[in-house]
């Protein structure tokens, strides 16, 4: 009897502890529609706009972002408040589960500091997203222009 | 008819006339020292001033290098951003709006677009020409010394100030910039008409740059009467 409940009561641990595992891998995170914006030959920062859906059950963060065409990438939220515009870095974007955010002009970006080369309309860029659970994301972002010159 | 009728009715007439007359010329002396403006208009977003004010001297160059004061912005219509051009979200949808703006108004309107920056540390006049120019080749940028920038600035109640660094480390000096992210219009006779406060719409500025132009015009029109 006792065996029994200990076999029985080890079982449901495990299978607790698969069902945590499960819901903390990469799956849960998922990067769409990303772009970026082309800029001027002569600009040094860049934006990048995109949506990050958080569909598994825990908060999954951003902890860093990496590309090979840029030297850094920090993650800004852009704020126009009684007509004045400011910048705010955002250090760690925690999105909780069952949650989407959406990187779009005027709001959330990335900023994409020192391309090591001019960037053109149709270009795809490698982006790579470091999560807290030590996971990396990896998506391309292509480059549009959207300006009517 | 008995002859006091008639006695009373002709100067009855003849008074009625003389009043009739002298209403007539009242009115016409009265309406020669009092012209009429036309109605002050309703924009859709844009905050207009009927009675614009003029500019304080100011004195910066533009992106080849050329003095700009205010003498430039005589004759001609001026849209106005100040920003500066390591702004990668704000600045970049502006000028694409101000680019449609001046695609949608076309060559024959006549209207001129300066950007004005805020970061005259980074922003030479060099890197300021790549930056319009990409926008759209008419476009001019302006630079000078900081306080000659906030001379001008300030006027038009535009603030800016320089915020936190990003990127440190790095071998460039990377900083961020926040300012007024309003877009300025200046008439042709070098004042501050409007102003129109994000969020921007190209069509809201077109329709309302159409009101307060037909409105400064009737104006022109009627002081030359």
């Amino acid at each position: 009897m006792t065996t029994r409940f200990i076999l029985i009561a080890a079982a449901c641990l495990l299978n607790t502890g698969l069902l945590f595992a499960g819901t903390r891998d990469t799956r849960s995170l998922s990067i769409e529609e990303a772009w970026i914006r082309e800029a001027p030959p002569t600009a040094n920062v860049m934006a990048a706009y995109l949506t990050v859906k958080n569909t598994g059950r825990n908060p999954a963060s951003i902890l860093s972002i990496t590309s090979p065409a840029f030297n850094s990438i920090e993650i800004h939220r852009t704020t126009i408040i009684n007509g004045i515009a400011r910048m705010e870095p955002v250090n760690t974007l925690v999105i909780p589960p069952g949650n989407e955010v959406r990187f779009e002009p005027g709001g959330m970006h990335l900023m994409l500091v020192g391309p090591n080369r001019a960037l053109r309309d149709g270009d795809e860029i490698k982006l790579s997203f470091t999560l807290d659970n030590g996971n990396s994301l990896s998506i391309m972002a292509i480059v549009r222009q959207s300006t009517i010159r | 008819m008995t002859q006091p009728e008639k006695s009373i009715l002709a100067p009855a007439v003849l008074l009625a006339t003389g009043l009739i007359i002298s209403s007539v010329f009242a009115y016409l002396i009265w309406s020669a020292g009092n012209p009429g403006t036309p109605e002050t208009p309703q924009t859709r977003t844009a905050t207009h001033f009927p009675s614009p004010m003029a500019l304080q001297p100011f004195n910066l160059i533009d992106h080849n290098g050329k003095t700009f004061d205010n003498s430039n912005l005589l004759e001609q219509w001026h849209f106005m951003f100040f920003g500066y051009t390591h702004c990668p979200d704000v600045c970049p949808s502006t000028l694409s709006i101000m680019s449609s703006v001046a695609h949608k108004l076309g060559e024959n309107e006549g209207a001129r677009f300066l950007f004005v920056t805020v970061d005259p540390a980074r922003d030479t006049p060099e890197q300021l020409a790549g930056f319009v120019r990409y926008f759209n080749p008419g476009f001019v940028g302006l630079t000078g010394e900081l306080d000659a920038i906030l001379q001008l600035s300030r006027q038009l109640g535009i603030m800016s100030s320089r915020e936190t660094a990003y990127a440190t480390g790095s071998k460039v000096e990377n900083y961020t910039v926040e300012h007024s992210a309003s877009i300025l219009l200046v008439n042709p006779d070098g004042q501050y008409a409007a102003v129109f406060s994000p969020p921007h719409s190209t069509n809201a500025i077109v329709e309302d740059f159409s009101i307060i132009r037909t409105y400064f015009d009737s104006r022109h029109q009627a002081q030359k009467q």
